[in-house]
């Protein structure tokens, strides 16, 4: 078994695992020869599973194992991936490998850190406190060495410590089902959903019953997100003192691609969405979400991906967010979250 | 009549508080001894592996400095030697640094210390005044008591081993280190050195996810000020005692100097700022990388040699196993549901590329990556980073000195009548290192409600490194 890769895009890859750990501290990687796959399968809350073709994050990817297709499976707590990223953001370059250390597998991150000056920083800073005499640097003397010491590099290994999971221990694991939904839409700035959102989240907390200090999660109330088929979207929370709502509209309903839905153009007339449509303006779709859970999703907004909300009334809230790729490629990255309504 | 006295500037006082938060990292109490010359303030950590010293030099960090030692029983003392919990220190010098370009109302214009040792006739206060704009004085009394501090005696001629690098470097190295390692090993070869920060918790099973990351950074000695070190020394010290000195020496632009000999023998960091003078004395772990435990009492070394050359003795302690972890609860059996058909979801085919973040947002600007993480409705400080929960940890404590009855009497400089009174006080505050917090999630969201058809949960997964 062995993986071995360069990190192409350490910016991408830091803000994704940042995303992706503040729902979960574990996730269930699936390396094969076509993609990565990130799952995140919480106790409560929002399920992810985000799949990344290997060039938006990485290059020079190579993969063996004996499973089928290459794969390779593996649980990694996400904390110490994202802090071991954070070191490679300066980085000239960085690559993973899968090895092991003392007989336990972990995920090697190998940052290799050029420092590009003309002396070391311990002179550096000497020269700093004995300043030219003469108040001339021109014919400041160097060392002869002085090229020699521009190219000094920094290796920092960071070992992420992983477990290798069998393929018969994934197997079981599938991604949720959800009925077809009656709504979809494109989210607007996600910044702004989460700042009214999280705002939303505090008055109600706020002006709910005392003090809303931890255990008395149960009694926050939810956010209420609702959607039609004519462009709007509308977030709401109430509670006994007041009520609240934020409208979008002149967003976008995505088409539905025929290829996708069961039945092609007549399943497409079927369709619930469509139905929702013929509803008029005034039909939504609603589902309740837990605000403090609807902010982490929202942290995905960092990977500036554009985003399709779909509505499955009092039912499920699924988001797919599409990162746009390198090269405009054929094969999208994209991060599927399953958000669980709450009975009204 | 006060036995001590002293002015700060405002600058000053910005040191003073760094020291003190320094300080604050090793003991909840600091030592101050105060001779005509100097002012020295320590603090000795509960384990007695670590000993942080700064020295204020009278004429040079002060605007102004006096010691009058009171002459009682035809004796004049040669130092003033009290004790004060740093809390208090913390909170009187805390926020009196104002930027000078922003000038407050209540900026701090100087600060006068006096210290009053009434030995019975008057009060015995600590007492500090802060004189502010526009006439306002705030006076602060604090209480400390007449302890004298133990200082751990660093031996430079035996120590063989020399290294210096800028303050910053170090800053940049100690901010790759993950949180939860216990250990930092410093080892040279062929004109690389090599920082690793790790821990030797076994774990198993689940739990090797919870270990934390281990890290190694390798540099050229190029990056040294001078580098003399013994090659393929390993020489081992505690992370956490190391990333203290680092936060402290990190705001200054100074050149910190390592001396040590040998493993089991202390280590001493030290660098000097204008009139201050920073010192930490920290104990280096024996050779027992790679999980060998050190045995208890296994270091007899000292009985052999001359109490003057290796006056701190090293022992480790028994090892406590981390047996307070939990395991992971046990949760609903794995869905049976082992039909391979992916959910037939009709996925929305995607319009033409149009970011959800835009250009115009109304609310913030910039490209500040942490608007995105969850916000904290609790109000509580957000740690830097969450930790796992490492239950029981052990705690590995590394002893300057076997026991207090056969020390070197020259090794600590104390007042031996008052030994125990000190020495009781430094033993409150053991095992007073926090647990990481434990995982946040799941403390809410606790109805039940319909949710999403359950899946099997990773953590009931059996891995093939399990048996």
């Amino acid at each position: 078994m062995r993986f071995k890769t360069s990190v192409r895009n350490i910016q991408t890859f830091s803000k994704l695992t940042a995303s992706l750990s503040s729902l979960g501290k574990v996730a269930w990687v699936r390396l094969d020869d076509d993609n990565v796959r990130f799952t995140i399968i919480p106790e409560t809350g929002t399920q992810v599973w985000a799949v990344l073709s290997i060039d938006s994050i990485f290059e020079d990817y190579t993969i063996q194992s004996a499973a089928q297709n290459n794969t390779i499976n593996l649980e990694l707590p996400l904390p110490p991936l994202h802090r071991a990223l954070k070191s490679a953001i300066n980085a000239t370059s960085a690559s993973i490998r899968l090895t092991k250390k003392d007989g336990v597998p972990v995920l090697s991150l190998t940052i290799i850190t050029n420092t590009i000056s003309s002396g070391n920083s311990a002179n550096g800073f000497l020269n700093g406190a004995n300043p030219d005499p003469f108040g001339d640097n021109a014919f400041r003397e160097e060392n002869l060495d002085a090229n020699m010491a521009g190219d000094r590099e920094t290796i920092v290994t960071q070992n992420i410590p992983i477990r290798v999971l069998t393929a018969d221990s994934v197997e079981g694991i599938h991604e949720p089902r959800v009925r077809e939904p009656d709504a979809h839409i494109i989210l607007p700035s996600l910044i702004q959903l989460k700042a009214i959102s999280d705002r939303f989240t505090k008055l109600a907390m706020a002006t709910t019953t005392g003090g809303t200090k931890s255990g008395s999660a149960a009694s926050v109330p939810k956010l209420e997100l609702a959607a039609n088929m004519h462009g709007s979207l509308k977030l709401s929370i109430s509670t006994d003192a007041l009520n609240i709502s934020s409208v979008w509209t002149g967003l976008s309903n995505p088409e539905l691609d025929p290829r996708q839905v069961e039945d092609g153009e007549d399943g497409i007339g079927d369709h619930p969405s469509t139905k929702l449509k013929a509803a008029g303006p005034d039909a939504w779709s609603t589902v309740r979400i837990d605000g403090r859970d609807w902010g982490k999703v929202l942290s995905v907004g960092r990977l500036g991906g554009r985003v399709i909300a779909c509505f499955a009334d009092d039912h499920a809230l699924i988001l797919y967010v599409y990162l746009s790729n390198y090269d405009d490629g054929s094969d999208d990255s994209v991060l599927t979250y399953y958000i669980s309504s709450f009975s009204s | 009549m006060a036995i001590l006295t002293f002015t700060l500037s405002p600058e000053a006082i910005g040191k003073l508080y760094d020291s003190l938060v320094c300080l604050g990292k090793f003991s909840e109490a600091v030592s101050i001894e105060a001779s005509h010359d100097k002012l020295v303030l320590t603090a000795l950590n509960s384990s007695k592996s670590a000993y942080c010293s700064f020295t204020l030099i009278g004429n040079k960090f002060f605007s102004k400095y006096l010691y009058r030692p009171v002459r009682s029983s035809n004796q004049s003392k040669e130092k003033f030697t009290c004790k004060i919990y740093n809390k208090a220190l913390l909170s009187v010098f805390k926020g009196r640094v104002v930027d000078p370009t922003r000038e407050k109302d209540t900026a701090v214009e100087r600060c006068d210390v006096s210290v009053e040792d009434g030995e019975g006739k008057s009060k015995s206060r600590f007492v500090i005044k802060m004189v502010c704009r526009h006439g306002v004085l705030k006076t602060f009394r604090l209480t400390f008591e007449s302890v004298a501090p133990m200082h751990a005696l660093f031996v430079r001629e035996s120590a063989n081993n020399c290294w210096s690098i800028s303050s910053r470097t170090l800053k940049e190295f100690v901010e790759h280190f993950g949180p939860g390692t216990e250990q930092l090993d410093i080892y040279s070869e062929d004109a690389r050195v090599s920082f690793t920060s790790y821990t030797e918790k076994i774990m198993s099973g689940n739990e090797i996810l919870k270990q934390p990351l281990h890290t190694t950074i390798a540099v050229d000695t190029l990056e040294f000020g001078e580098f003399a070190v013994e090659e393929k020394l390993h020489i081992v010290i505690s992370v956490k005692d190391f990333k203290s000195m680092v936060a402290h020496a990190g705001i200054l632009n100074v050149l910190v100097k390592a001396l040590y000999s040998r493993p089991s023998s202390p280590m001493q960091l030290s660098y000097s700022d204008e009139g201050i003078m920073s010192e930490f004395i920290l104990m280096t772990i024996g050779e027992s990388r790679g999980g060998s435990a050190t045995p208890a009492n296994a270091s007899r070394t000292g009985s052999k040699r001359p109490a003057s050359k290796q006056p701190l003795e090293a022992t480790s302690s028994p090892k406590r196993t981390a047996t307070s972890m939990p395991p992971p609860p046990m949760n609903a059996a794995p869905s049976l549901n082992r039909e391979t058909t992916r959910s037939r979801i009709s996925r929305p085919s995607p319009p033409p590329p149009q970011p959800s973040v835009q250009s115009q947002s109304l609310f913030l600007e910039g490209d500040d990556d942490r608007r995105w993480d969850p916000a904290n409705f609790d109000g509580e400080e957000e740690e830097e980073m969450l930790l796992w929960d490492t239950g029981g940890e052990k705690v590995r404590s590394i002893n300057f000195w076997r026991a207090h009855d056969n020390l070197s009497k020259d090794a600590v400089t104390m007042n031996s009548a008052r030994r125990h009174q000190g020495s009781a006080q430094q033993d409150q505050d053991s095992n007073d290192r926090r647990r990481p917090p434990a995982q946040e999630s799941g403390d809410y969201n606790l109805i039940p409600t319909q949710r999403l058809a359950p899946t099997q949960r990773l953590s009931e997964v059996r891995g093939m490194f399990d048996d």
